[in-house]
């Protein structure tokens, strides 16, 4: 994903100026807000492969556990992604979150779409797999079952390689213990990127 | 894809998210609504936890939790940061500690000495004193509880003998006084308590008209019911308020069915349910002013699981729970609150018998 509207410089002199003012919790909001206020942008290019890793937190429903209330989980995500087209691909993620009482790991995989505006890419995806759980009270009890995350994020470009995944947030749906979690996560670190497929063209794995 | 596409999309991720991944109710219960249930499962050594939503059971996990051997009976803390387990088999009270965030209990060592084979447990309202009934010692033994810690010292005159073999017993609401039952003289034991002190009320013991094992009261506290295990029947008797002395209503002892080993008088004071062991059900009265019981019309009894043991209410009357040692189950009863009636709704599975059950708040 290359920037066309302005030299990659200058995005990141921009964005370096601004940095102390984004909060995490209102950083899906300014994602928004900024990209309302780019120029419309000519077409871009998709990335052939993503390889996003960073730091996810995790607000999980762990009242069907019998906790009290929910419980908040940090840890990370990671995901490569190989697109087909501009923009269609599939994605897979690998998602894990710990607290002092409960440890959640989700691997999942599935279509994921997205485009291009400016230097931003948005992207949706969802995915199914596999997760478990482990809960530290009592002796302690584990639990495997399937996951559907449902979500999507914003990434801006930094380089020819590189960009920032401003957030990514996913609405996560467990169903440990024969129960039923959902839950929200909220990711966000850096994505390295490989090839690039212009708007319109044909699908090919020569790319 | 264009920008009002993607935009559709991510409102159905927003939707959803707020419909469900921020719903603390979906499967699990509000926690403005949740209570918890512990059950002790005497040959399992451990004790059973529940959320309760709505009446409804469902098991906390990472329970059962570990407990002391043979738990025969559990209280809760008025603060609902402490329980307490009598182990009739260890002859001593363990102490658990409430996670208030995830409901585990975590035992406190060490356990506090008591009589020989403890199986009944009471504790006032203020959370001051805990009285545990020794079958095989015949006394009473009282403890004075650490508001802190929650921790055991047991008073001075403490254990106060009482009758052969005291198999239940009852602090009165106001905890002006406790009443043993001694199946085996036929008799039921008064105490006035006077901070954590006992003393024999005037003319204690009292006939209960047969084999008294279970005890109820009214929330006025001005009848006290006894089953009578081997009589089929049930006792009421009238309590003196001045005095805490006993005395049998006319009309009384009534039928029941068979081993009757449990009552409740309901929260609002109309009802009165007798659990019978040797006829799995559940009987069910009206309770009038003179403190007379008349079998309901419709719904005399009620079926549950097999032998049940205990009968247990949450605080408004709405849902009842019986413990069953033969299917090793809980029944969830509802009542009506017009007629007394009961209706079950839910039964519980455990891996082990119920010997007894608290609901926390």
């Amino acid at each position: 994903m290359s920037n066309q509207s302005l030299p990659n410089g200058q995005w990141r002199y921009r964005l370096a100026g601004i940095q102390p003012l984004i909060k995490f919790r209102s950083a899906l909001a300014f994602a928004i807000l900024f990209s309302a206020l780019l120029v419309p942008a000519l077409a871009q290019d998709s990335p052939r492969v993503q390889l996003f890793g960073g730091y996810s937190f995790l607000s999980f429903n762990s009242q069907p556990f019998g906790f009290t209330d929910r419980t908040s989980l940090h840890g990370f995500t990671l995901a490569p992604s190989y697109n087909l087209t501009h923009a269609f691909g599939v994605s897979a993620q690998l998602s894990s979150q710990y607290g002092s009482q409960i440890s959640v790991r989700n691997l999942t995989a599935g279509p994921q779409v997205m485009f291009t505006r400016g230097n931003m890419l948005f992207f949706g995806h969802l995915l199914i797999g596999k997760g478990r759980t482990f809960v530290q009270v009592g002796e302690g009890a584990g639990n495997s079952a399937k996951v559907l995350e449902l979500g999507g994020g914003i990434d801006l470009g930094l380089s020819s390689h590189f960009s920032v995944r401003t957030v990514q947030a996913d609405f996560v749906h467990n169903s440990f213990f024969n129960g039923s979690q959902n839950s929200v996560r909220i990711s966000t670190g850096l994505v390295y990127h490989l090839g690039g497929i212009k708007k319109g063209r044909k699908p090919s794995l020569t790319d | 894809m264009g920008a009002k596409t993607f935009a559709g999309w991510l409102l159905i991720c927003a939707m959803l998210a707020g419909n469900f991944g921020c719903s603390g109710d979906n499967g699990g219960g509000g926690s403005s609504a949740a209570h918890t249930a512990y059950v002790t499962l005497a040959a399992g050594n451990s004790i059973a936890a529940f959320q309760v939503n709505q009446g409804a059971l469902r098991a906390v996990v990472g329970a059962p939790f570990s407990a002391g051997p043979s738990p025969v009976s559990i209280v809760a803390h008025p603060s609902g940061k402490f329980v307490y387990v009598a182990n009739a088999a260890e002859n001593d009270i363990s102490l658990f500690n409430v996670d208030s965030s995830t409901r585990e209990l975590k035992e406190v060592m060490p356990r506090t000495p008591a009589g020989t084979s403890p199986n009944a447990l009471a504790i006032d309202s203020a959370g001051s004193f805990l009285y545990a009934a020794n079958r095989l010692s015949n006394n009473i033994s009282v403890y004075s509880i650490n508001s802190g810690d929650g921790t055991l010292q047991e008073v001075s005159g403490s254990p106060v003998p009482t009758g052969l073999a005291p198999i239940s017993l009852l602090l009165t609401p106001s905890n002006k006084y406790l009443y043993v039952a001694s199946g085996n003289l036929g008799e039921v034991f008064g105490y006035s308590v006077n901070s954590g002190g006992l003393q024999s009320v005037p003319t204690s013991p009292f006939s209960a008209g047969g084999n008294p094992f279970g005890l109820a009261v009214d929330p006025g506290e001005h009848f006290l019911y006894a089953t009578n295990f081997s009589e089929k029947t049930v006792t009421g008797l009238s309590i003196n308020q001045a005095t805490g002395s006993l005395s049998i209503i006319p009309g009384f002892p009534v039928t029941v069915e068979t081993t009757p080993v449990a009552a409740l008088v309901h929260p609002s004071g109309k009802y009165l349910y007798v659990v019978n062991l040797g006829s799995n059900n559940v009987s069910a009265f009206t309770l009038d002013a003179t403190g007379l019981a008349t079998a309901l019309t419709t719904g005399a009894t009620t079926s549950v699981g097999t032998q049940p043991l205990f009968i247990v209410s949450n605080a408004s009357g709405g849902t009842i729970y019986v413990g069953n040692q033969g299917s090793k189950t809980i029944t969830q009863l509802t009542v009506d609150a017009s007629t007394g009636q009961l209706t079950s709704t839910a039964t519980t599975n455990l891996n082990s018998a119920p010997s007894s059950m608290v609901l926390l708040n």
